[in-house]
């Protein structure tokens, strides 16, 4: 199957490129063929501290396998410990020092792709697992088929349930991860985005709008910039680290 | 809509306490082995909400953001700044200084769950900006009149803030009179987001359970607590919100008013960012 896949993002407004706390995996661009493609965004809560390189080790993580239904208590484990281990080494003042206690949080959605024969015919698979409120959204034709894990925009709110480097926060995480299964054809596109851009998008399709235009056809990061700028700007879309991540089958 | 103002460093918001210090808050609070004078508990509250504050505020790589500038005034025997330490005399300053400038730095113990089911004894550190002090009479309209003075000024540097909160913490006996008419123009101050809210705690000799924001007066026995309650500002919606998603129960009766408690939820009800339900 041959794939391309292309992400956008932009900090918080007011805040810096270093302050963006947003991850997308893979970094670089994608066009080519393979017979599997794994891609995750997540968003790293803006409350906790050092929460934007738990993000990155998780979207990493996934893309490398290491967080399949299977594998998840395994690798978490080593996860926490490199973060604590990147963080803990130098000496902090007491607030951070506290941060560092409470731990990072972040959510996670990640999509794997698969193709596969099925009497003597080419078919097609998804699987996608998601903690907290980042979005998969599958469109044929246009249209929106499958939202994954929120459906609605009135779900989202300010306290989900996330992913945290402190063992002791992840009580209830086997409740709280989501995963599922799905079929896809060629044409068919998905987006993987962080809360405020699938609240809005979401909504969107609620009023009878189609967001899926506007995201469509952006090739430059300073498109993307733009049309965010212009969303904030009208309202319609919350001031927060935005991320999109664009897969064309 | 009010009270929907974005709180960030470009657009800070501010929290001004004010604080008794006055002869009655030597009395004693609470029952057998936890029993303190007030001013002691006062104090303790007051380092619980400053540590909290610095703490939410705290972002990224483990820096604090100016999202609020701060101030604590006390009405006892002297009304006036009330930080001890290295910001003694200073009257607002940015969430920067409290965290930095600490008096000193304690060490508590505190139990936490080790992720097996078990508890175990975690050291933290406990910064303090405040001693106890317990002298002179209860000036509270003097303190209320002040807080005027100081958020007048910073609402016109900052027009489009998130209201400033007031949180008084008292025992309630004002000797300079009946706080309400001061209480309600301070109250009446605005920024084009709302506003300035004024929210009471209370704290009784009566060894009655604490209450935390009511919305009524009933189960408040102390007449100087029904007149707190009274004149404490109404929760906006999106506090309500949060107070719920807390497991708090409100109405649209809800006041920023509690009874023998400390109030540090109210640090969690505000808005500056994602704030994970798992997080302790």
């Amino acid at each position: 199957m041959h794939i391309f896949a292309q992400a956008f993002w932009l900090p918080k407004a007011g805040n810096s490129i270093e302050e963006y706390e947003d991850a997308f995996w893979p970094e670089l661009k994608i066009d080519q063929c393979a017979e599997a493609f794994k891609f995750a965004v997540a968003d790293g809560a803006t409350t906790t501290s050092f929460s934007g390189l738990w993000a990155r080790m998780l979207v990493r993580a996934y893309c490398e396998g290491q967080l399949a239904q299977t594998k998840l208590s395994k690798f978490l484990p080593d996860l926490q410990k490199e973060w604590f281990e990147q963080i803990g080494k130098k000496p902090l003042p007491w607030y951070a020092e506290e941060q560092l206690r409470r731990g990072a949080f972040s959510s996670l959605i990640g999509l794997t792709l698969k193709e596969f024969i099925f009497n003597e015919k080419q078919r097609y698979k998804w699987e996608a697992m998601a903690i907290g409120d980042s979005c998969l959204f599958q469109v044929r034709g246009g249209r929106l088929i499958h939202p994954f894990p929120l459906v609605r925009s009135e779900e989202f709110n300010n306290r989900p349930y996330l992913l945290s480097s402190n063992p002791s926060s992840n009580n209830h995480l086997k409740e709280n991860v989501v995963r599922r299964k799905g079929a896809w054809e060629s044409g068919d596109e998905f987006y993987l985005m962080t809360d405020a851009l699938a609240c809005w998008f979401l909504k969107s399709i609620e009023e009878n709008d189609n967001p899926r235009e506007l995201l469509r056809d952006i090739v430059t990061s300073d498109q993307f910039a733009d049309l965010i700028t212009e969303l904030r700007k009208s309202r319609v879309i919350g001031n927060d680290d935005v991320t999109l991540l664009r897969i064309d089958t | 809509m009010p009270y929907t103002a974005e709180i960030s460093r470009a657009n800070p918001s501010c929290f001004l306490f004010l604080i008794d210090q006055s002869k009655s808050m030597e009395d004693l609070v609470g029952s057998g082995e936890s029993t303190k004078k007030k001013a002691d508990g006062l104090a303790d509250i007051m380092n619980r909400l400053l540590r909290s504050l610095a703490i939410t505020c705290t972002r990224n790589e483990g820096v604090p953001w100016d999202y609020f500038h701060v101030g604590v005034i006390g009405y006892g025997a002297t009304v006036g700044p009330a930080f001890i330490g290295a910001l003694a005399g200073k009257e607002l300053v940015p969430i920067t200084e409290i965290a930095t400038m600490p008096a000193r730095i304690e060490e508590r113990t505190k139990k936490i769950e080790d992720g097996a089911g078990g508890l175990v004894d975690q050291i933290i550190k406990f910064p303090i900006w405040f001693d106890s002090i317990a002298n002179g009479g209860t000036p509270m309209c003097q303190a209320l009149t002040r807080a005027q003075g100081i958020l007048s000024a910073w609402l016109t540097q900052h027009p489009d803030c998130f209201p400033p909160i007031v949180i008084n913490i008292t025992d309630g006996e004002s000797t300079d009179g009946d706080p309400t008419s001061v209480a309600n123009g301070l109250k009446s101050l605005a920024s084009n987001d709302g506003n300035v809210l004024l929210f009471n705690v209370h704290l009784s000799s009566q060894g009655d359970k604490p209450i935390e924001f009511p919305d009524n007066e009933v189960g408040l026995s102390d007449p100087f607590a029904q007149r707190l309650f009274r004149i404490s500002s109404l929760l906006p919606s999106y506090m309500r919100n949060f107070a719920q998603q807390e497991g708090i129960p409100v109405s649209d009766g809800t006041r920023g008013f509690a009874f023998n408690a400390d109030m540090v939820a109210v640090i969690r009800f505000l808005e500056i960012g994602t704030r994970p339900s798992n997080l302790r």
